[in-house]
Protein backbone atom coordinates (compact mmCIF):
# COMPACT_ATOMS: atom_id res chain seq x y z
CA UNK A 1 0.00 0.00 0.00
CA UNK A 2 1.32 3.42 -0.93
CA UNK A 3 1.23 5.95 1.88
CA UNK A 4 1.89 9.60 1.09
CA UNK A 5 4.85 10.91 3.18
CA UNK A 6 2.73 13.82 4.49
CA UNK A 7 0.12 11.41 5.81
CA UNK A 8 2.80 9.08 7.17
CA UNK A 9 4.28 12.06 9.06
CA UNK A 10 0.92 12.78 10.67
CA UNK A 11 0.63 9.25 11.98
CA UNK A 12 1.64 8.95 15.59
CA UNK A 13 2.12 12.70 15.92
CA UNK A 14 -0.93 13.85 17.80
CA UNK A 15 0.18 17.50 17.94
CA UNK A 16 0.45 17.66 14.13
CA UNK A 17 -2.94 15.98 13.76
CA UNK A 18 -4.54 18.53 16.04
CA UNK A 19 -2.80 21.33 14.19
CA UNK A 20 -4.16 20.06 10.86
CA UNK A 21 -7.64 19.65 12.26
CA UNK A 22 -7.98 22.92 14.14
CA UNK A 23 -8.81 25.34 11.27
CA UNK A 24 -11.38 23.07 9.63
CA UNK A 25 -13.05 22.25 12.94
CA UNK A 26 -13.27 25.95 13.77
CA UNK A 27 -14.73 26.81 10.35
CA UNK A 28 -17.30 24.05 10.63
CA UNK A 29 -18.24 25.12 14.14
CA UNK A 30 -18.55 28.79 13.12
CA UNK A 31 -20.81 27.81 10.21
CA UNK A 32 -22.94 25.57 12.46
CA UNK A 33 -23.29 28.31 15.09
CA UNK A 34 -24.20 31.08 12.68
CA UNK A 35 -27.68 32.49 13.10
CA UNK A 36 -28.80 31.17 9.70
CA UNK A 37 -27.61 27.62 10.46
CA UNK A 38 -29.23 27.67 13.89
CA UNK A 39 -32.54 28.73 12.37
CA UNK A 40 -32.28 25.99 9.77
CA UNK A 41 -31.40 23.45 12.46
CA UNK A 42 -34.58 24.46 14.34
CA UNK A 43 -36.60 23.92 11.19
CA UNK A 44 -34.96 20.50 10.75
CA UNK A 45 -35.82 19.63 14.35
CA UNK A 46 -39.50 20.31 13.64
CA UNK A 47 -39.30 18.17 10.50
CA UNK A 48 -37.61 15.34 12.45
CA UNK A 49 -40.47 15.57 14.94
CA UNK A 50 -42.97 14.64 12.23
CA UNK A 51 -44.03 18.06 10.89
CA UNK A 52 -44.92 18.22 7.19
CA UNK A 53 -42.26 19.94 5.10
CA UNK A 54 -44.79 22.66 4.23
CA UNK A 55 -44.96 23.48 7.96
CA UNK A 56 -41.15 23.93 8.22
CA UNK A 57 -40.87 27.30 6.55
CA UNK A 58 -37.09 27.68 6.26
CA UNK A 59 -36.52 24.16 4.95
CA UNK A 60 -39.43 24.44 2.56
CA UNK A 61 -38.04 27.72 1.20
CA UNK A 62 -34.51 26.34 0.89
CA UNK A 63 -35.76 23.33 -1.06
CA UNK A 64 -37.97 25.44 -3.33
CA UNK A 65 -35.80 28.44 -4.18
CA UNK A 66 -33.04 27.31 -6.54
CA UNK A 67 -31.02 30.55 -6.40
CA UNK A 68 -31.19 30.73 -2.58
CA UNK A 69 -30.23 27.08 -2.18
CA UNK A 70 -27.32 27.47 -4.56
CA UNK A 71 -26.10 30.49 -2.63
CA UNK A 72 -26.49 28.63 0.65
CA UNK A 73 -24.42 25.69 -0.67
CA UNK A 74 -21.78 28.07 -2.05
CA UNK A 75 -21.42 29.75 1.33
CA UNK A 76 -20.92 26.45 3.08
CA UNK A 77 -18.37 25.27 0.51
CA UNK A 78 -16.52 28.62 0.72
CA UNK A 79 -16.41 28.44 4.52
CA UNK A 80 -14.74 25.02 4.38
CA UNK A 81 -12.47 25.52 1.37
CA UNK A 82 -10.41 28.27 3.04
CA UNK A 83 -9.20 26.16 6.01
CA UNK A 84 -8.74 23.13 3.74
CA UNK A 85 -6.39 25.15 1.53
CA UNK A 86 -4.47 26.06 4.68
CA UNK A 87 -4.40 22.46 5.99
CA UNK A 88 -5.21 20.05 3.14
CA UNK A 89 -5.04 17.02 5.45
CA UNK A 90 -7.64 18.46 7.81
CA UNK A 91 -10.72 16.29 8.04
CA UNK A 92 -14.12 17.95 7.83
CA UNK A 93 -15.93 16.85 11.01
CA UNK A 94 -19.13 15.86 9.21
CA UNK A 95 -20.35 12.42 8.22
CA UNK A 96 -19.40 11.77 4.62
CA UNK A 97 -19.18 8.89 2.19
CA UNK A 98 -17.50 8.47 -1.17
CA UNK A 99 -17.70 5.51 -3.53
CA UNK A 100 -17.96 4.82 -7.26
CA UNK A 101 -18.46 8.40 -8.37
CA UNK A 102 -20.97 9.21 -5.64
CA UNK A 103 -20.05 11.49 -2.72
CA UNK A 104 -22.32 12.66 0.06
CA UNK A 105 -21.82 14.81 3.14
CA UNK A 106 -24.29 15.39 5.95
CA UNK A 107 -24.45 19.08 6.90
CA UNK A 108 -27.14 19.02 9.56
CA UNK A 109 -28.98 16.23 11.29
CA UNK A 110 -31.55 15.88 14.00
CA UNK A 111 -32.95 12.50 15.06
CA UNK A 112 -34.23 10.75 11.96
CA UNK A 113 -33.86 13.78 9.64
CA UNK A 114 -30.77 14.78 7.69
CA UNK A 115 -29.84 17.62 5.38
CA UNK A 116 -27.05 16.62 3.00
CA UNK A 117 -25.31 17.58 -0.18
CA UNK A 118 -24.38 14.91 -2.67
CA UNK A 119 -22.42 14.86 -5.89
CA UNK A 120 -22.84 12.32 -8.66
CA UNK A 121 -19.96 12.30 -11.14
CA UNK A 122 -20.63 12.61 -14.83
CA UNK A 123 -20.94 9.32 -16.68
CA UNK A 124 -22.31 8.05 -19.97
CA UNK A 125 -25.37 5.88 -20.12
CA UNK A 126 -25.12 2.58 -18.27
CA UNK A 127 -27.46 -0.36 -18.75
CA UNK A 128 -30.24 -0.45 -16.19
CA UNK A 129 -29.33 -2.66 -13.25
CA UNK A 130 -31.76 -5.48 -12.58
CA UNK A 131 -31.56 -4.82 -8.83
CA UNK A 132 -32.89 -1.73 -7.02
CA UNK A 133 -32.93 -0.82 -3.34
CA UNK A 134 -35.88 0.42 -1.29
CA UNK A 135 -35.31 2.05 2.10
CA UNK A 136 -38.02 3.14 4.51
CA UNK A 137 -37.40 6.87 4.23
CA UNK A 138 -38.75 9.83 2.34
CA UNK A 139 -36.60 12.45 0.68
CA UNK A 140 -37.02 15.81 -0.95
CA UNK A 141 -34.19 16.96 -3.18
CA UNK A 142 -33.37 20.09 -5.08
CA UNK A 143 -31.06 19.64 -8.04
CA UNK A 144 -28.59 22.52 -7.65
CA UNK A 145 -26.39 21.84 -10.69
CA UNK A 146 -26.13 19.30 -13.49
CA UNK A 147 -28.49 17.08 -15.41
CA UNK A 148 -29.20 13.36 -15.48
CA UNK A 149 -31.44 10.68 -16.92
CA UNK A 150 -32.73 7.69 -15.06
CA UNK A 151 -35.59 5.62 -13.76
CA UNK A 152 -38.02 5.65 -10.90
CA UNK A 153 -39.25 2.24 -9.76
CA UNK A 154 -42.45 2.08 -7.74
CA UNK A 155 -43.96 -0.73 -5.75
CA UNK A 156 -47.72 -0.23 -5.68
CA UNK A 157 -48.28 -3.69 -4.21
CA UNK A 158 -46.28 -6.33 -2.35
CA UNK A 159 -47.47 -9.86 -3.01
CA UNK A 160 -46.55 -13.01 -1.11
CA UNK A 161 -44.08 -14.04 -3.82
CA UNK A 162 -42.49 -10.60 -4.30
CA UNK A 163 -43.38 -7.13 -5.43
CA UNK A 164 -45.14 -5.69 -8.43
CA UNK A 165 -42.71 -3.09 -9.77
CA UNK A 166 -43.55 -0.29 -12.18
CA UNK A 167 -40.74 1.60 -13.90
CA UNK A 168 -40.84 5.09 -15.44
CA UNK A 169 -38.08 6.99 -17.21
CA UNK A 170 -37.21 10.59 -16.29
CA UNK A 171 -34.85 13.43 -17.10
CA UNK A 172 -33.76 15.79 -14.35
CA UNK A 173 -32.30 19.27 -14.76
CA UNK A 174 -30.88 21.95 -12.43
CA UNK A 175 -33.60 23.71 -10.49
CA UNK A 176 -35.93 20.70 -10.37
CA UNK A 177 -37.24 19.25 -7.17
CA UNK A 178 -37.41 15.48 -6.71
CA UNK A 179 -39.60 13.89 -4.08
CA UNK A 180 -39.11 10.22 -3.25
CA UNK A 181 -41.44 8.25 -1.00
CA UNK A 182 -40.51 4.90 0.62
CA UNK A 183 -42.38 2.97 -2.12
CA UNK A 184 -39.99 4.39 -4.74
CA UNK A 185 -36.40 3.69 -5.73
CA UNK A 186 -34.35 5.75 -8.18
CA UNK A 187 -31.47 4.91 -10.49
CA UNK A 188 -29.39 7.42 -12.43
CA UNK A 189 -28.59 5.79 -15.77
CA UNK A 190 -26.65 8.69 -17.30
CA UNK A 191 -25.25 11.82 -15.67
CA UNK A 192 -24.77 14.27 -18.55
CA UNK A 193 -23.39 17.03 -16.31
CA UNK A 194 -22.10 16.41 -12.77
CA UNK A 195 -24.93 16.58 -10.27
CA UNK A 196 -24.87 18.61 -7.08
CA UNK A 197 -28.00 17.92 -5.08
CA UNK A 198 -29.37 19.27 -1.80
CA UNK A 199 -31.13 16.41 -0.08
CA UNK A 200 -33.49 16.42 2.88
CA UNK A 201 -34.35 12.95 4.11
CA UNK A 202 -36.33 11.50 6.96
CA UNK A 203 -36.39 7.85 8.03
CA UNK A 204 -39.59 6.28 9.30
CA UNK A 205 -40.15 6.41 13.04
CA UNK A 206 -39.81 2.60 13.19
CA UNK A 207 -38.18 1.83 9.84
CA UNK A 208 -39.10 -1.36 8.03
CA UNK A 209 -36.20 -3.38 6.59
CA UNK A 210 -34.34 -2.03 3.59
CA UNK A 211 -34.92 -4.41 0.68
CA UNK A 212 -33.33 -5.08 -2.66
CA UNK A 213 -35.73 -6.36 -5.30
CA UNK A 214 -34.98 -7.92 -8.67
CA UNK A 215 -36.78 -5.76 -11.20
CA UNK A 216 -37.42 -8.55 -13.71
CA UNK A 217 -39.56 -10.68 -11.40
CA UNK A 218 -40.04 -8.61 -8.21
CA UNK A 219 -38.26 -11.14 -5.99
CA UNK A 220 -36.54 -9.96 -2.79
CA UNK A 221 -32.80 -10.37 -3.26
CA UNK A 222 -31.58 -9.02 0.07
CA UNK A 223 -33.07 -7.58 3.28
CA UNK A 224 -31.30 -5.52 5.89
CA UNK A 225 -32.61 -3.96 9.08
CA UNK A 226 -33.78 -0.37 8.68
CA UNK A 227 -33.34 0.18 12.41
CA UNK A 228 -29.82 1.26 13.31
CA UNK A 229 -30.30 0.87 17.05
CA UNK A 230 -31.63 -2.68 16.66
CA UNK A 231 -28.51 -3.65 14.71
CA UNK A 232 -26.29 -2.03 17.33
CA UNK A 233 -28.06 -4.11 19.97
CA UNK A 234 -27.57 -7.33 17.99
CA UNK A 235 -23.85 -6.57 17.70
CA UNK A 236 -23.55 -5.63 21.38
CA UNK A 237 -25.20 -8.91 22.40
CA UNK A 238 -22.79 -10.87 20.20
CA UNK A 239 -19.81 -9.09 21.78
CA UNK A 240 -21.13 -9.66 25.33
CA UNK A 241 -21.50 -13.35 24.48
CA UNK A 242 -18.05 -13.55 22.91
CA UNK A 243 -16.37 -12.08 26.01
CA UNK A 244 -18.56 -14.34 28.20
CA UNK A 245 -19.87 -11.44 30.25
CA UNK A 246 -22.26 -13.26 32.58
CA UNK A 247 -23.66 -10.15 34.32
CA UNK A 248 -25.33 -9.35 30.96
CA UNK A 249 -27.69 -12.32 31.42
CA UNK A 250 -30.21 -10.14 33.30
CA UNK A 251 -30.33 -7.64 30.43
CA UNK A 252 -30.65 -10.47 27.91
CA UNK A 253 -33.65 -11.85 29.81
CA UNK A 254 -35.28 -8.41 29.92
CA UNK A 255 -34.80 -8.02 26.15
CA UNK A 256 -36.30 -11.43 25.41
CA UNK A 257 -39.34 -10.58 27.51
CA UNK A 258 -39.84 -7.14 25.94
CA UNK A 259 -42.36 -7.65 23.13
CA UNK A 260 -41.83 -4.06 21.84
CA UNK A 261 -38.25 -4.96 21.04
CA UNK A 262 -37.09 -5.99 17.55
CA UNK A 263 -37.47 -9.77 16.95
CA UNK A 264 -33.88 -10.18 15.73
CA UNK A 265 -32.58 -8.48 18.91
CA UNK A 266 -34.76 -10.68 21.14
CA UNK A 267 -33.64 -13.83 19.35
CA UNK A 268 -29.96 -12.86 19.54
CA UNK A 269 -30.48 -12.40 23.30
CA UNK A 270 -31.93 -15.95 23.44
CA UNK A 271 -28.93 -17.37 21.56
CA UNK A 272 -26.34 -15.57 23.68
CA UNK A 273 -28.14 -16.39 26.95
CA UNK A 274 -28.20 -20.08 25.98
CA UNK A 275 -24.49 -19.96 25.28
CA UNK A 276 -23.63 -18.13 28.52
CA UNK A 277 -25.85 -20.25 30.75
CA UNK A 278 -27.74 -23.17 29.25
CA UNK A 279 -30.04 -23.49 32.28
CA UNK A 280 -31.23 -19.88 32.18
CA UNK A 281 -31.40 -20.03 28.38
CA UNK A 282 -33.67 -23.09 28.52
CA UNK A 283 -35.91 -21.32 31.04
CA UNK A 284 -36.22 -18.46 28.55
CA UNK A 285 -37.12 -20.83 25.72
CA UNK A 286 -39.69 -22.52 27.93
CA UNK A 287 -41.40 -19.23 28.82
CA UNK A 288 -41.37 -18.06 25.16
CA UNK A 289 -43.07 -21.26 24.01
CA UNK A 290 -46.02 -20.58 26.26
CA UNK A 291 -46.81 -17.19 24.69
CA UNK A 292 -49.16 -18.15 21.91
CA UNK A 293 -49.16 -14.74 20.17
CA UNK A 294 -45.42 -14.19 20.39
CA UNK A 295 -43.65 -14.54 17.00
CA UNK A 296 -40.75 -16.17 18.87
CA UNK A 297 -42.94 -18.96 20.36
CA UNK A 298 -42.60 -21.33 17.42
CA UNK A 299 -38.86 -20.79 16.85
CA UNK A 300 -38.37 -21.30 20.62
CA UNK A 301 -40.31 -24.59 20.52
CA UNK A 302 -38.28 -25.82 17.58
CA UNK A 303 -34.96 -24.79 19.13
CA UNK A 304 -35.80 -26.45 22.46
CA UNK A 305 -36.62 -29.71 20.65
CA UNK A 306 -33.30 -29.47 18.78
CA UNK A 307 -31.36 -28.87 22.03
CA UNK A 308 -33.09 -31.68 23.91
CA UNK A 309 -32.17 -34.07 21.10
CA UNK A 310 -28.53 -32.94 21.21
CA UNK A 311 -28.25 -32.71 25.01
CA UNK A 312 -30.67 -35.19 26.66
CA UNK A 313 -29.51 -34.10 30.14
CA UNK A 314 -31.31 -30.76 29.62
CA UNK A 315 -34.65 -32.61 29.89
CA UNK A 316 -34.10 -32.96 33.63
CA UNK A 317 -34.04 -29.22 34.36
CA UNK A 318 -36.64 -28.02 36.85
CA UNK A 319 -37.75 -25.22 34.48
CA UNK A 320 -40.90 -24.21 36.32
CA UNK A 321 -39.13 -23.45 39.61
CA UNK A 322 -36.70 -20.92 38.28
CA UNK B 1 -24.73 -28.35 32.29
CA UNK B 2 -23.51 -28.46 28.69
CA UNK B 3 -21.80 -25.48 27.13
CA UNK B 4 -23.75 -24.58 23.99
CA UNK B 5 -21.90 -23.01 21.07
CA UNK B 6 -23.81 -20.06 19.54
CA UNK B 7 -22.71 -21.26 16.08
CA UNK B 8 -24.98 -24.30 16.60
CA UNK B 9 -28.02 -22.09 17.37
CA UNK B 10 -30.06 -21.09 14.31
CA UNK B 11 -31.15 -17.55 13.50
CA UNK B 12 -34.79 -16.67 12.83
CA UNK B 13 -36.18 -17.57 9.43
CA UNK B 14 -37.40 -13.98 9.16
CA UNK B 15 -33.97 -12.57 10.13
CA UNK B 16 -32.68 -9.60 8.15
CA UNK B 17 -29.08 -8.39 7.71
CA UNK B 18 -27.57 -5.69 9.88
CA UNK B 19 -28.38 -2.05 9.19
CA UNK B 20 -26.54 -0.85 6.10
CA UNK B 21 -25.60 -4.32 4.88
CA UNK B 22 -27.87 -4.11 1.81
CA UNK B 23 -26.13 -0.93 0.60
CA UNK B 24 -22.64 -2.29 1.24
CA UNK B 25 -23.03 -5.31 -1.01
CA UNK B 26 -22.29 -7.66 1.87
CA UNK B 27 -18.83 -6.25 2.58
CA UNK B 28 -19.39 -5.81 6.30
CA UNK B 29 -19.49 -9.22 7.94
CA UNK B 30 -20.93 -9.11 11.48
CA UNK B 31 -18.52 -11.88 12.54
CA UNK B 32 -15.51 -9.77 11.59
CA UNK B 33 -16.93 -6.70 13.35
CA UNK B 34 -17.55 -8.70 16.54
CA UNK B 35 -14.02 -10.14 16.36
CA UNK B 36 -12.57 -6.63 16.07
CA UNK B 37 -14.64 -5.38 19.00
CA UNK B 38 -13.61 -8.36 21.16
CA UNK B 39 -9.95 -7.83 20.16
CA UNK B 40 -10.18 -4.16 21.19
CA UNK B 41 -11.88 -5.06 24.44
CA UNK B 42 -9.23 -7.61 25.30
CA UNK B 43 -6.19 -5.54 24.29
CA UNK B 44 -7.32 -2.13 25.51
CA UNK B 45 -8.83 -1.55 28.95
CA UNK B 46 -12.40 -0.23 28.38
CA UNK B 47 -11.60 2.79 30.58
CA UNK B 48 -9.07 3.94 27.94
CA UNK B 49 -11.91 4.66 25.52
CA UNK B 50 -13.32 7.47 27.65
Amino acid sequence: MHLHPDIAALRGNRASQQHAQAPVIKASKDWRQSRASQALANSLEAYAGGEDLSGCELLETLLSDHAAALQWAREWIAALIVPLCEEPLGEVPLRSHHSNGFSTIQLLNHGRARLSLYVCDRHTERPMSDIALWADRESTELLLCGSARGTLHSIPEIRADGAEIQTSHYEWRAGERMVLVPEQARQFLAVDETLLVLQLSRSADRPRPTREYRLSDGAVVKSASGDKQASRNVMALAVLGAIEHRPALDVMEDLVNDRRCDSDVRWEAVRQALSLDSTRGLILLNSLEKRACDPLAEPARSLRAQLLAAYPQLANLPLENA
Amino acid sequence: MPKIDTASLPGLESAVGLFGSADLGGQASPDVIVEIMVFLYETTPPAAFF
